[in-house]
């Protein structure tokens, strides 16, 4: 085959309707990259005998190493036809570009197929024929449908039937024609989900004017007095009127579905072998039996395939029903599958499995080919028979004929597909009607808007730039071509140059490709270019309307951007275009400039775009295509945390995770309070390659993946059964106590927060937090009144609630009166203990723990000593004037010291939630001129008591750990939901909901999991259901554990039921042991179980 | 001697899986053989099976040879109990010898302990985040196989070939310290430098691991294995108008001398001298009334000091309150 040029590729970009994008999809190992090997093969890039094995989009070398695609990548191909434009015409050459995307098929990078599927137009859907469909196969086909991709499909791996399952040709067709079913079934499923919806809008549009109708019938009739049936009947009669006349049909259109079928007769079906490189449509063989059955072309396409019979006698095609008892095998079988099987009988049959050279003799003679007598010579039967379909029924002619017939080239998919995706799109209202036209049309003269989506950033290291690229131990043929491209681009860049002087753009582009290439020659000195090799992001773009140029300037939207508000913050950055890039595999080739409907790499985004973005030409009315709504990516459930191996590398790390997320649709990373950085991947498969890229191209250094740190919560509870309080005369939750020095004794008693009031709080963090800082303002100016919050603090609680609010309505404007009233409103409610609760809120001194956390710390002191925090700022000022300041000074400490005690926790020093602390009393006994002299000592002392009072008072309650959840969403066919099941009750989840997913057979659970439990828990679930079932986790937040972790059976009852140990596990000491072993904490453990069973080796 | 048996090594009884509790009453020495690695949780009460922790129930003078002690003089030495209660005494008081697991449990958990603590304590000065336990962990491993001397650099990093040296390199990088700075030829100078700062070498048991914990921040912060520094304290000072306009007066009784020397040269008033011991102050309030209020961000080695200076110099009138034991950043 001949090597075809890039820049006979270049020429072919300019002409639209010569141009097809499309994409590889399929289930895990069904083909995909092997079948793209073959096509490339067509072009000379990779040997023909080598198509199929090598697997040249697989550049990665765990790629290779694994046998699966990990990332897509795209090859632009070119392929000519000839064509007759008229059956008796001259045939006429027709030359196509072809840009193809081969994506993975594993379930964790269905985020690249979904890139990848948005800048295509049509998608050739891979099934292996004996797999059948499976769970890939189902996504990918409900990708195309959602994205309006034209489809087709190919059954692949059709030597397996042969050779494997050594079915008969009739056995074949059977399997075949069910497999087909199957995918036609899923199709039809997606279509009948969204004839259903049509269906429901319409009913609810024709009830709508039913009724509307109706009450102006009833006021007809409340005017006429006449007899009521009378009145009915007109109005119904008139109602029908109504609805004809408004121009809805009064019987609900059935929308064609045909078209969305795969069917062998409408040539949308392949049957194909990638590794012994064969494929064929119904319409070849159609081609090939037209002159020797003397049955016309057109004819014989459509009865190929399906239940048509070929008379021996009279030649002539019968339906079933003339078979007259007949055994008849179908034409499929006895044209086309018999021919195939004997081909195969020839080659690899046989006695031996050496093939029948007889047979071949005839097989060749009849097919009139020519098999080399060096093949025909060889050993290897596979070698004949590869020679024998590449003559008689090559792979990349059936494909690329079938993909540039049946999909549609950019012009035409664009013409279909963008007015959806635009209406999709946010704002889609203020999208400039200039531009959209363009996009449709993909017009693409120069001057027109440029548009292009970017789906994602490929991470190409410097070495690989065309600019700089050097190939060590390649052919010198190979390096000759090279060189003389290299030449030809430096041509162009010139002539570039002289075109347009003014082209400021190009030749700072030249400049740095010359400054480029001199570190060139300092790295070869260095001879530490491997390690120094920088990483270049490249933007993975679709051009969809204009055309674009090395140099010019085009502003970035992010998916956030919609054109009602163009310069909203972020501000979409202006970036200059420096280099744009013929994607070709692992090698790039420089372009300069591109037309519409192309699949281009651009260059100099970096910086500017995280995952994926819009690119156009200008700012006001640029449609938003990369809005996140509009994509379909499943949310990454794997979290792990990360750390350096030395901890010298954190910010290398650091680096790296940052340009990891930017390359890496599916990856997330963030930064925790405690420290950790942990990033989310979608399965456990995407966080080895993620952590693989880290290693050696982004961060460059030892880097380990561990669990990241579960939070848990600590809480109380009056529980049915307690231990009696520890000291009787105080009361539960009371504590007394004198600090060491004797001088100080504070009083306090702790009480469970009604669940409400716990709720509330949690909600409303983010409001608690504004209320600190608005009074921080108010004290700096304390001319501006409470009602009224000026602009600073109001873009603080804005950010405020961006940045952390769980819920979205605590970001509304609560006012410090609102809030008192919402949150005395909600004490109101609890009816229990009402004297407890009563005027509470006015006595509220402070939030805890980080004054913003689910307990109150409450002033239950005769003179107030505590700051009110609810309180107006002015009243707040004169009681502090009363009260006492010596004792207030001390109750500072104690405020402190509360939010000391809630930040840790007794059980394993984690945040308490739920805890009211009532400070009832703080006496000194010693004068106030002393006490202020040793402040310093008694600070420490106060602090330290009033915790260990607290955290008594605590205990003295039933205590009970509260977990972290998940809330998990698991969509899920009817089959699996046992092991699902099994899965989720096993981790100690707990099912919240499950509905039918109408109108298919999938079954949506909701289910609560712990964070605790989830450590593996995609991992499992995918293996047990065989990826029937898609789970999504979001953090939820802490539900209690109701289980004392301290209790052991104390009655008579519960000794025996349970034994002196208490047998069963206490699964919250589990956990509280587990907390309190991490962090060093004094754990009740013994050393050695079985003290007489230890190892004693003698000495 | 036929009768007596010959001493040889296949017929000795070693006594394995013995540890001895032993008690010295009354000038005798009394034993009771207990299991290995049991004594301290019978002790904290977490094994109650007292047959998981006594071989015998009996009180010995010699243990390994077999010797038990004889009434009287267990009547002597513990009058009025009897011999079981006695193996009790024995066992809560008696001294132990500490079998190798327990002292490695107790050696993880303040080791753990006082890694949370240092956790807690430091953060990266340049983004006020807290490092994770582990990321301290492995800081301070690295402090201590250096042995707490940065000189001995040459030999850490020759186990390491590739990783090693690329691991210095980054060190280099974060960290302008001595490390960095030996190689450019005055080697006597940080060398000198060296032997003053505050070594780790690993945890003990028998320290409080609070002291510990500060004694690993000095050390990593002197070294500096990443970019640490102590979190600062969050606190409100409160004083009277009036008092801030005078000049630092010496404490009559409770500064030393030299400080009062230092402390009238400076030109500062009770203002000027709180200030200096916020490094950054969030806000100040100076126009509402007669209180003038400062919140900043203080370094907690200064607290104490501060805290005293503001209740001596204003006898109380002025108020240090503490908003934040250390400040880290929130998301």
């Amino acid at each position: 085959m001949p090597v075809v040029g890039p820049e006979r590729l270049v020429k072919l970009q300019q002409q639209g309707d010569g141009i097809r994008n499309i994409c590889i999809l399929a289930h895990v190992d069904h083909g995909k990259t092997s079948l793209t090997d073959a096509l490339i093969a067509t072009n000379g890039i990779i040997s023909p005998k080598l198509a199929g094995k090598i697997r040249y989009l697989d550049s990665r070398p765990d790629e290779q190493l694994r046998g699966i695609t990990m990332e897509s990548s795209a090859i632009s191909l070119y392929f000519s036809l000839l064509r007759r434009s008229a059956p008796d015409a001259q045939p006429e050459q027709k030359e196509f570009l072809i840009n193809l995307i081969d994506s993975p098929g594993h379930i964790d990078f269905s985020s690249e197929v979904s890139t990848a599927s948005r800048l295509c137009d049509g998608a050739v859907v891979l099934v292996d024929a004996v797999e059948g469909v499976c769970s890939q196969t189902v996504t990918v086909l409900r990708q195309t449908w959602t994205e309006k991709l034209k489809p087709i499909l190919v059954i692949n791996k059709m030597d397996r039937l042969i050779t494997e399952l050594k079915l008969s040709p009739s056995e074949a067709y059977t399997h075949l024609s069910k497999l087909l079913e199957q995918v036609n079934a899923v199709m039809g499923s997606f279509a009948l989900g969204e004839r259903m919806e049509d269906d429901l809008r319409w009913r609810e549009r024709i009830d709508e004017k039913l009724t509307a109708a109706a009450v102006a019938k009833g006021q007809d009739q409340a005017d006429s007095l006449d007899g009521a049936p009378r009145g009915r009947v007109s109005s119904i009669v008139q109602d029908e009127e109504g609805v004809v006349t408004s121009g809805t049909p009064a019987e609900y259109e059935e929308k064609d579905d045909d078209d969305i079928y795969f069917e062998p007769e409408r040539n949308n079906v392949i049957f194909s072998s990638a590794i012994d490189g064969w494929a064929f449509t119904p319409r070849q063989f159609a081609g090939l039996y037209e002159k020797k059955l003397g049955i016309k072309r057109r004819v014989l396409e459509r009865v190929l395939w399906g239940d048509f019979y070929l008379d021996p006698k009279t030649k002539r095609v019968l339906g079933s029903k003339h078979l007259k008892g007949r055994h008849l095998k179908p034409m499929f079988v006895q044209l086309v599958l018999e021919n195939i099987w004997a081909v195969y009988e020839a080659t690899m049959g046989g006695s031996n499995h050496k093939g029948d050279p007889d047979l071949l003799q005839k097989i060749t003679k009849s097919l009139n080919i020519n098999i080399p007598a060096h093949i025909m010579r060889s050993k290897d039967p596979k070698a004949i028979l590869s020679a024998v379909f590449a003559a008689w029924l090559p792979l990349s002619t059936a494909l690329l004929v079938s993909v540039v017939e049946q999909l549609p080239s950019p012009a035409a998919a664009q013409e279909l597909r963008m007015p959806l995706l635009l209406d999709a799109s946010p704002g889609a209202e203020h999208i400039d009607a200039k531009i959209s036209a363009a996009v449709t049309h993909s017009t693409q003269t120069i001057g027109e808007p440029v548009v292009a989506y970017v789906s994602k950033m490929v991470s190409i290291p410097e070495s690989e730039l065309p600019a700089n690229k050097r190939r060590g131990g390649m052919l010198s043929a190979e390096e000759a071509r090279e060189l003389g491209r290299k030449k030809r681009a430096e041509i162009a860049r010139a002539q570039a140059q002289v075109n347009g002087d003014s082209d400021v753009g190009s030749l700072t582009e030249a400049l740095s490709a010359a400054a480029i290439g001199e570190d060139e020659v300092a790295d070869d000195t260095n001879g530490e270019t491997q390690k120094d090799d920088p990483e270049h992001l490249i933007g993975f773009a679709r051009l969809l309307s204009g055309t674009l140029t090395v140099g010019d300037e085009v502003y970035v939207l992010p998916p956030k951007y919609t054109p009602a508000r163009p310069h909203a913050a972020p501000e979409p950055k202006k970036v200059t275009v420096t280099a744009l890039y013929l994607l070709m595999g692992r090698s790039l080739e420089t372009l300069h400039s591109v037309p519409a409907g192309n699949v281009v790499g651009i260059a100099g985004l970096e910086g500017a775009i995280l995952k994926s973005a819009t690119i156009c030409s200008q700012l006001t009315g640029a449609p938003n295509l990369s809005s996140t709504s509009a994509i379909s990516t499943n949310a990454p459930i794997v979290r792990v945390a990360l750390e350096p191996v030395f901890p010298g590398d954190l910010d290398r790390m650091i680096r790296g995770l940052k340009m990891l997320q930017q390359a890496d649709p599916a990856v997330m990373y963030e930064q925790l309070e405690s420290g950790e950085h942990v990033i989310l991947t979608a399965g456990e498969l995407h966080l080895e390659r993620c952590l693989k890229d880290l290693r050696e191209r982004f961060a460059r250094c030892e880097i380990q993946a561990g669990r990241a740190i579960v939070p848990y919560r600590e809480g109380i509870v009056r529980a049915e059964e307690m231990n009696p309080p520890k000291d009787p005369a105080l009361g539960r939750g009371r504590v007394e106590n004198l600090t060491t020095s004797k001088q100080v004794t504070i009083r306090l008693r702790v009480r469970p927060l009604p669940a409400p009031v716990t709720e509330f709080l949690i909600k409303h963090a983010g409001a608690v937090k504004r209320l600190y800082s608005e009074r921080k303002a108010q004290e700096e100016e304390r001319s501006v009144p409470t009602g009224e919050t000026d602009p600073t603090t109001e873009e603080f609680a804005v950010q405020d609630a961006d940045a952390e609010d769980v819920t979205g309505d605590a970001g509304h404007a609560l006012t410090l009166t609102e809030f008192r009233k919402e949150l005395s409103d909600v004490f109101a409610e609890e009816t229990a203990e009402r004297e407890v609760w009563k005027d509470v809120v006015d006595r509220i001194c402070s939030f805890g723990p980080r004054r913003v956390g689910p307990n109150i710390l409450i002033d239950a002191t005769k003179h107030a000593v505590c700051g009110r925090f609810l309180q107006e700022e002015h009243l707040t000022g004169q009681e502090n004037g009363q009260t006492d300041k010596h004792l207030s000074a001390l109750a500072d400490k104690a405020t402190y010291a509360f939010q000391l005690a809630t930040y840790q926790g007794p059980l394993c020093n984690e945040p308490m939630q739920g805890v009211a602390v009532f400070l009832e009393d703080i006496t000194t006994n010693v004068a106030e001129g002393e006490a202020s002299q040793n402040i310093g000592r008694l600070t420490g002392e106060i602090i330290r008591t009033t915790r260990d009072s607290i955290h008594q008072a605590f205990l003295d309650w039933s205590p009970r750990i509260l977990l972290a959840m998940y809330s998990c969403e698991i969509q899920a066919s009817a089959e699996v939901l046992g092991k699902v099941y099994s899965v989720i009750t096993r981790r100690r989840g707990r099912i919240v909901s499950e509905s039918l997913l109408e109108p298919s057979t999938n079954f949506t659970i909701l289910a609560l999991l712990p964070v605790a439990e989830s450590f593996g828990f995609s991992d499992e679930i995918r293996q047990r259901t065989s990826g029937f079932a898609a789970p999504q986790l979001v953090f939820e937040g802490f539900e209690m554990l109701d289980e004392d972790p301290f209790w052991v059976p104390t009655t008579e009852e519960e000794l025996e039921d349970l034994g002196e140990k208490a047998d069963k596990e206490n699964v919250a000491k589990r956990y509280v042991e587990a907390v309190r072993e991490r962090k060093g904490l004094f754990v009740r453990k013994k050393v050695v179980e079985n003290a007489e069973k230890q190892k004693t080796l003698k000495r | 001697m036929p009768s007596q048996q010959i001493n040889q090594p296949s017929n000795q009884i070693k006594l394995t899986n013995v540890s001895l509790v032993r008690l010295k009453k009354g000038k005798k020495r009394f034993e009771v053989p207990a299991y290995k690695n049991t004594v301290q949780a019978y002790r904290a009460g977490n094994e109650d099976d007292l047959d998981n922790v006594l071989q015998i129930n009996n009180v010995f003078i010699n243990v390994s040879k077999g010797q038990v002690a004889p009434n009287e003089d267990l009547k002597k030495s513990f009058p009025g109990l009897t011999r079981e209660q006695i193996v009790l005494e024995i066992l809560r008081k008696g001294e132990v010898q500490v079998g190798e697991k327990e002292r490695a449990q107790e050696l993880d958990r303040v080791h753990k302990e006082v890694i949370d603590i240092v956790a807690g304590r430091l953060v990266d000065p340049k983004s006020k985040r807290v490092y994770t336990t582990g990321m301290i962990e492995k800081a301070l491993d690295q402090l201590s196989s250096q042995g707490g001397h940065a000189g001995r650099q040459a030999g850490k990093t020759a186990h390491g070939d590739h990783t090693g040296s690329d691991r210095s390199k980054s060190r280099d990088q974060s960290t302008a310290t001595a490390d960095g700075a030996q190689p450019n030829g005055d080697a006597a100078e940080p060398a000198a430098r060296e032997a003053t700062k505050p070594i780790w070498k690993g945890v003990s048991t028998t320290r409080s691991a609070k002291s510990q914990a500060l004694e690993a921040m000095k050390a990593l912060i002197a070294h500096q294995p990443i970019p640490v520094a102590r979190a600062r304290m969050r606190l409100r000072i409160t004083c009277p108008n009036s008092i801030l306009k005078q000049s630092v007066k010496a404490a009559p009784k409770a500064s030393n001398d030299d400080d009062d020397e230092q402390q009238q040269q400076a030109p500062g008033t009770v203002k000027d001298k709180i200030l200096s011991f916020v490094e950054q102050v969030e806000h100040q309030d100076t126009t509402s009334g007669e209180e003038w209020e400062v919140v900043g961000f203080v370094e907690p080695g200064g607290f104490k000091t501060l805290s005293e200076f503001v209740s001596t110099q204003t006898k109380g009138r002025a108020r240090v309150e503490v908003l934040e034991m250390a400040v880290t950043h929130e998301d």
